[in-house]
């Protein structure tokens, strides 16, 4: 039986901080997951270009932690980003036609959800492991309490309508802390949040190893007195306003107000088939679901993989004792990536 | 999104008293009113000022002589007791105000009412309170004679009153990415909001706090200090007691200062700042101070001990306490003891029935500039199903009247200008044949030498009248009698008639004329191919001809019309460069347009028989001008050009040498007094310039001082101007140091080159010592060399258009007037207003806000004005305001689904310092505007009289009013 190196232990999806051979262990992680699908990354922070696909979501979670581990003991310090946003392909088209001028050809119903916020996290958790027939099993909860830094939380709908220039109505929810469409500035209180995740490590036979990882299984943000935005805007001529909240291009009301939410839980699953090199990962949030297979090579102490994924990305994953670096991208120009993985990693165990 | 910002506004609504008059001013003998009240329970030698909320709701504040911003109104300074009495405009009866009290003479106390003292300060005596004090009451509706006190409880209920929702915004700053903001500036943010008074808020917040505090009315109880409770109050039973038991609260501060070892006005900021925080609520008590805050339960018991042992140590002393001490302690007790640990206060204000009436407003006012917003889209009515302030049909109507004139313009213009050459050449021919040319220039022009006429196409005759008793003169005129001149333009033949008239002033009856002044004397007017002329005057009250208007439907037909043009151009030539052209600006412009249907006999009527006049279409133009700098400005072209104003001369040499030299010295006068004199010579000028100054009188504690012409430096003197005194004692030296400081000493203006700067320790000497005024002893100075420092620019004084045009619609006239003035100094410092009305019922002779039953109409003022003042550091800033104000009045506007007759008005004030930033703010020089501190703009609607929201814009042309209840609305689209 192949004992597996002892750097292959170390978890392959890299989202696993558990590993076997260990009794105490501290390290850093840099995750960036991100994907957007109607148009480049680039293109959803600074502005649509020309190229536009239709589309359902873009997604992005960026989280930078420290973590030790000792005596089963877990515990960690995070500095967490959060950006998803939720909307229809009918969406996507009316924007597009917005952001380049052109006149609508037919009406559309806008949908757009939004949920992003920042946040610093302490979380603890404990490593509950054991053997049976052959296998060994691990299980990490933890729990993490977060401070949220800036949040931008809201959904429009509505309707739009063909003809020259734009012609909408559509409903806005917001809560905010920083007011991106006007220029309100309310008092907001505290906000925090909540998040329990579990992470598994099963390895049997020496030949198969599954990490899992649910993040958020549970959880729940609350914000005091958000700053928070009813609003109804009625551009040019559509046949049936959606509100009708005062009048005017543009109306509403701002208050501050209590609110919380919680998001959706992401898995991450893995399993390596340890004799070949192989591995097969699953990143899954909501409307992402993102399959990434990978053979492993080594050159000289470096444990090279080569990835591709359902995303249509290639990658490499480069492993150096305790140091990591996985890039996964869809396109070599940074400024037309829609899909992209990055993952920075260094720990050391004893 | 559409801006809105047709409207620039202006400001006007500066109420109050102006300039901080004493309440001892008395505004009008018969009509006094009078508002008398306490600061505090004792705070005497505070200065209280009954401030008017303006229409921006906020206090008013001025400038005053040292640059200081302060609160602008009627003041007086509270004695012993606490009490002030404070005289109003009657104005201000029924209107927002806020009673200040403040700290100015450094000299304000309040009475020690603890038996033991206070910090060294014996019992009644007064501590003094050294810091800013601040403290105010708020009144909604101020009446006359009414009391209005001035505590800290009224001082929180005005803190309440500002309006959370509306001020949330602090100068469009977030304070993350705004890197370019000064450390100093963010952490302003965090200070208390200036803050917006409305009628609502203020009654509304009074009401709270009055409920809060169970007192029947915050404002109107005046409190008795725990120490005073003995002497006879003249009070009633209820009002005494309720009197004492509010001195006592309000003699509560100072002992929760002192227990948390800070200042009295830190204390009341402490309170003032949970107040806010928690919306009005306290903490009813915190026994183990586990929170921290002042609580209610430390207020009443700070209080009900206060007034105990005041209570106890009176009665030891053998006075007689009146009952209402006792039972006003035990309600403080009482409150006391139903306090409980850890919750906060349920303050709730029961929103009486005509509070309520706010909503509505507000839900009108959205409604309202909604309409507006399309109205002013759509003016002039193009799109009949949307609103407009002209009714769609005359607006057609309009339109084709005004074009068919036009096209009348393009037919006559090119006669009506030779008709006008004919009137110069003949001037020309007769200066010519008066020097000996040529008496028979032909062409149609007949020249009778020896009575100085010409007759031009044998119908109209110019005759050469000089100005003045006898020769030698200086001015002639050229005076045109009644009669026309006839001109064909393709197949078009018009016939001018010049005639005798009314003057734009309408002060007498004229023939028409042109004048020319010349700088020469002659027996007879110049040849004018050789000598120009200084100035030149046109008046000519009545040029009048027919022409037929086409194209415009019923209204076609023969029209009259008649021109008034009245001019004064002045010469001005380059004293650097005798052979440049002479050039001429005009210093003033009148013309008129006025057209009516029919033969012209319309012109002819007066006020009286216009009255009884069957009504016929008639239309009205009328410009007047006044520019400044012309005569220093050298236009680019020798007439005048609409281009030339505020455009500068491109080709002024950089240096001139030998520019401008000074004499000081003494001059002994025909009665024996020696003065000082300071002379000037400066190139271009014809004349030397001096000033005098005499010895000081000390009986008049005046100095006296003359401006002169003499013939060289140091010379003879003539021609004097009268004495002007200048109080205390000046000398010649010291005017030079302040000139000096101003600048007057070292910069001079060049005629048509611009202004020069010397440096007078040019060629050695020490006038100047470290940038410091030196000395300047008996002597001739210079000729010194300018810089140039700047160019000159023929700019607008004045600007007046009107049109009122009145077409007949049924039989009745629907007038339609449009007035716009503007008076700008520089380019940068104007006001500017501008006057809509249309189918008003009045007269608009002298546009108002127009009335009538379909009348629509505006009012419009801008102005943009300079402020000069020091800052905490003694630098100086400029502070550039513009303020803007309209005032709409629209019929048949539809509200909640019923039409309605609305007037609203809009004020806007937008203030920033001039700095080295480029940050557009406010409407003048939005592209180059500095603004280090941040910009705060913003506007203030009102609706029928009252204050329903902002308006500012939170992004790049994006204008957003946010309303009192926090709703908000985009302005346009």
């Amino acid at each position: 039986m192949n004992k597996p190196a002892a750097g292959l232990a170390f978890c392959l999806a890299c989202f696993s901080h558990l590993s076997f051979s260990s009794e105490a262990e501290i390290g850093f992680n840099f995750n960036i997951e991100a994907s957007s699908e109607p148009v480049s990354i680039d293109d959803m922070i600074n502005g649509w270009g020309s190229s536009v696909n239709s589309g359902e979501y873009a997604f992005a979670s960026g989280i930078a932690s420290a973590f030790a581990q000792y005596n089963n003991v877990y515990l960690s310090a995070e500095r967490r980003y959060y950006y998803y946003y939720e909307f229809t392909p009918d969406t996507v088209a009316w924007y597009a036609e917005v952001e380049s001028g052109l006149e609508s050809e037919a009406g559309r119903s806008i949908d757009l959800d939004v949920t992003s916020f920042d946040a610093r996290g302490v979380s603890a958790g404990y490593v509950f492991e054991g053997e049976a027939d052959g296998a060994t099993w691990k299980i990490l909860p933890t729990f993490t309490l977060y401070k949220v830094g800036h949040y931008q939380l809201g959904s429009l709908s509505g309707i739009s309508a063909a003809g020259e220039g734009t012609n909408a109505s559509a409903y806005l929810d917001y809560y905010f802390d920083e007011d991106k469409i006007l220029n309100y500035r309310g008092e907001e209180d505290l906000r925090f949040g909540y998040s329990l995740s579990l992470q598994g490590q099963y390895q049997w036979n020496d030949k198969w190893l599954v990490n899992a990882k649910v993040s958020d299984l549970w959880n729940r943000f609350e914000f005091f007195q958000a700053s928070y935005r009813q609003g109804c805007i009625n551009v040019g001529e559509v046949e049936e306003s959606v509100c009708n909240l005062g009048g005017g291009a543009a109306s509403g009301i701002d208050t501050n107000k209590d609110h919380q939410i919680n998001i959706s839980p992401t898995l991450q699953l893995s399993s390596t088939y340890l004799p070949q090199n192989v591995l097969a990962d699953i990143y899954w949030h909501e409307k992402y679901f993102n399959l990434t297979v990978g053979k492993y090579f080594k050159i000289r102490d470096v444990q090279v993989g080569a990835l591709a994924s359902t995303k249509k990305q290639v990658g490499v994953d480069l492993k150096f004792k305790g140091l990591r670096l996985n890039y996964l991208v869809d396109n070599l120009q940074i400024n037309k990536v829609r899909d992209a993985r990055l993952q920075l990693s260094a720990s050391y165990q004893w | 999104m559409l801006k809105i910002m047709g409207i620039a506004l202006v400001s006007g609504l500066i109420l109050g008293c102006s300039g901080n008059s004493s309440s001892t001013r008395t505004v009008d003998e018969e009509v006094i009113t009078n508002l008398g009240g306490r600061v505090d329970s004792s705070i005497t030698g505070a200065r209280v000022t009954a401030v008017a909320i303006n229409a921006e709701g906020a206090p008013v504040r001025i400038f005053d002589d040292a640059g200081n911003k302060v609160f602008d109104g009627s003041y007086d300074v509270s004695n012993d007791a606490g009490d002030f009495e404070v005289i109003l405009d009657p104005e201000l009866v029924g209107r927002s105000m806020i009673f200040i009290a403040t700290n100015d003479s450094g000299n304000v106390g309040y009475r020690c009412e603890s038996v033991g003292g206070c910090s060294g300060v014996s019992y009644e005596g007064y501590v003094s309170i050294p810091e800013d004090l601040d403290i105010r009451a708020a009144v909604g509706e101020v009446a006359d004679s009414m009391t209005v006190n001035v505590n800290w409880l009224t001082d929180l209920a005005s803190s309440l009153a500002k309006t959370v929702y509306i001020d949330a915004v602090q100068n469009g700053l977030s304070l993350d990415d705004r890197d370019d903001i000064d450390a100093a500036v963010l952490a302003d943010i965090d200070k208390a909001e200036t803050g917006v008074y409305n009628e609502y808020t203020i009654e509304l917040a009074n009401l709270h706090i009055s409920k809060m505090f169970g007192l029947s009315d915050v404002i109107f109880v005046k409190p008795i200090g725990p120490s005073q409770i003995t002497k006879d109050q003249n009070l009633s039973s209820t009002q005494l007691q309720e009197s004492i038991y509010m001195g006592a609260l309000v003699g509560a501060l100072p002992l929760i200062a002192r227990d948390k070892s800070i200042s009295y006005t830190d204390a009341l900021t402490d309170i003032t700042e949970v107040l806010r925080r928690k919306k009005g609520q306290l903490l009813q008590k915190d026994s183990d101070n586990s929170i921290g805050e002042v609580t209610l339960a430390d207020i009443y018991g700070q209080a009900a001990s206060l007034l105990e042992e005041n209570i106890n140590y009176l009665k030891g002393a053998g006075a007689r306490l009146p009952p209402e001490a006792e039972s006003s302690l035990s309600k403080l007790k009482t409150v006391l003891n139903s306090l409980t640990d850890g919750e906060e206060t349920n303050v709730v204000v029961d929103v009486p029935a005509e509070l309520a009436e706010w909503a509505t407003n507000i839900g009108k006012s959205k409604e309202f500039i909604a309409d507006l917003t399309e109205a002013i889209k759509n003016f002039w009515g193009e799109d009949p199903s949307q609103s407009s302030f002209v009714d769609p049909a005359h607006g057609r109507r309009l339109d084709a009247y005004f074009a068919a004139h036009e096209s009348l313009y393009t037919d006559v213009s090119p006669g009506m200008f030779a008709a006008f050459n004919d009137i110069l050449l003949a001037a020309n021919y007769l200066s010519v044949c008066k020097n000996g040319g040529s008496c028979t220039p032909g062409g149609g022009f007949e020249i009778n030498e020896s009575e100085s006429k010409v007759t031009i196409g044998g119908s109209l005759v110019v005759t050469l009248t000089p100005v003045g008793e006898s020769a030698p003169y200086t001015e002639f005129d050229l005076d045109i009698s009644d009669g026309s001149l006839t001109k064909t333009t393709g197949s078009i033949s018009t016939t001018y008639t010049w005639s005798k008239g009314f003057i734009s002033d309408f002060s007498r009856e004229e023939q028409p004329y042109i004048r020319l002044v010349f700088e020469d004397e002659s027996s007879t007017i110049p040849d004018l191919n050789n000598i120009e002329p200084t100035q030149i005057t046109v008046v000519w009250p009545s040029v009048r001809f027919t022409g037929t208007l086409t194209d415009s439907g019923a209204d076609n037909g023969d029209h009259a019309i008649d021109l008034l043009f009245e001019t004064n151009l002045y010469a001005v030539n380059d004293p650097l460069n005798p052979s440049a052209e002479i050039r001429y600006n005009p210093g003033s412009l009148v013309f008129w347009v006025r057209s009516a249907s029919g033969d012209g006999s319309f012109f002819d009527l007066t006020p009286e028989t216009l009255e009884n006049a069957s009504p016929i279409n008639n239309t009205a133009f009328q410009s007047e001008l006044l520019t400044s700098f012309s005569l220093q400005y050298y236009p680019s072209q020798k007439w005048p050009t609409s281009s030339e104003f505020f455009k500068s001369r491109a080709d002024s040499p950089v240096t001139i040498p030998n520019m401008v030299s000074l004499y000081v010295g003494k001059e002994t006068l025909e009665n024996g007094t020696v003065v000082d004199v300071f002379d000037q010579e400066l190139i271009g000028e014809s004349s030397l310039i001096r000033i005098r100054i005499y010895p000081y009188d000390a009986a008049t504690d005046a100095t006296s001082s003359q401006g002169c012409i003499v013939d060289s430096l140091g010379g003879v003197a003539s021609q004097c101007s009268a004495v002007t005194l200048l109080a205390g004692e000046r000398t010649l030296s010291s005017l030079l140091e302040a000139n000096f400081k101003e600048g007057i000493l070292s910069t001079y203006a060049v005629k048509a080159n611009g202004e020069y700067t010397i440096d007078l320790n040019e060629g050695g000497g020490n006038i100047i010592v470290d940038g410091e005024f030196n000395a300047m002893p008996a002597g001739t100075y210079g000729p010194y060399e300018g810089t140039f420092l700047q160019s000159f620019q023929l700019g607008i004084e004045k600007l007046y258009v009107a049109t009122n045009s009145q077409m007949v619609k049924d039989g009745e006239y629907v007038p339609v007037a449009l007035e716009a003035a503007l008076q700008r100094s520089t380019n940068d410092i104007y006001s500017a207003s501008l006057a809509y009305a249309y189918a008003s019922q009045y007269d608009l002779a002298d546009i108002e806000i127009p009335v009538g039953q379909e009348a629509q109409g505006f009012v419009l003022e801008y102005e943009v004005s300079v402020e000069d003042s020091i800052d905490e550091n003694g630098d100086f800033i400029t502070n550039e305001i513009e303020l803007g104000n309209v005032i709409i009045y629209r019929t048949g506007v539809v509200l909640s689904g019923s039409e309605e007759t609305v007037g609203a008005s809009l004020v806007s004030r937008v203030e920033y310092q001039e700095g080295d930033d480029k940050f557009g703010c406010g409407v003048n020089d939005r592209d180059k505007l500095s603004s280090a501190e941040g910009c705060d703009a913003v506007a203030f609607l009102t609706f029928r009289g009252a204050l329903v929201a902002t308006i500012r814009e939170e992004r790049d042309g994006v204008f957003v009013a946010r309303f009192v209840d926090g709703s908000w609305m985009v302005l346009g689209e």
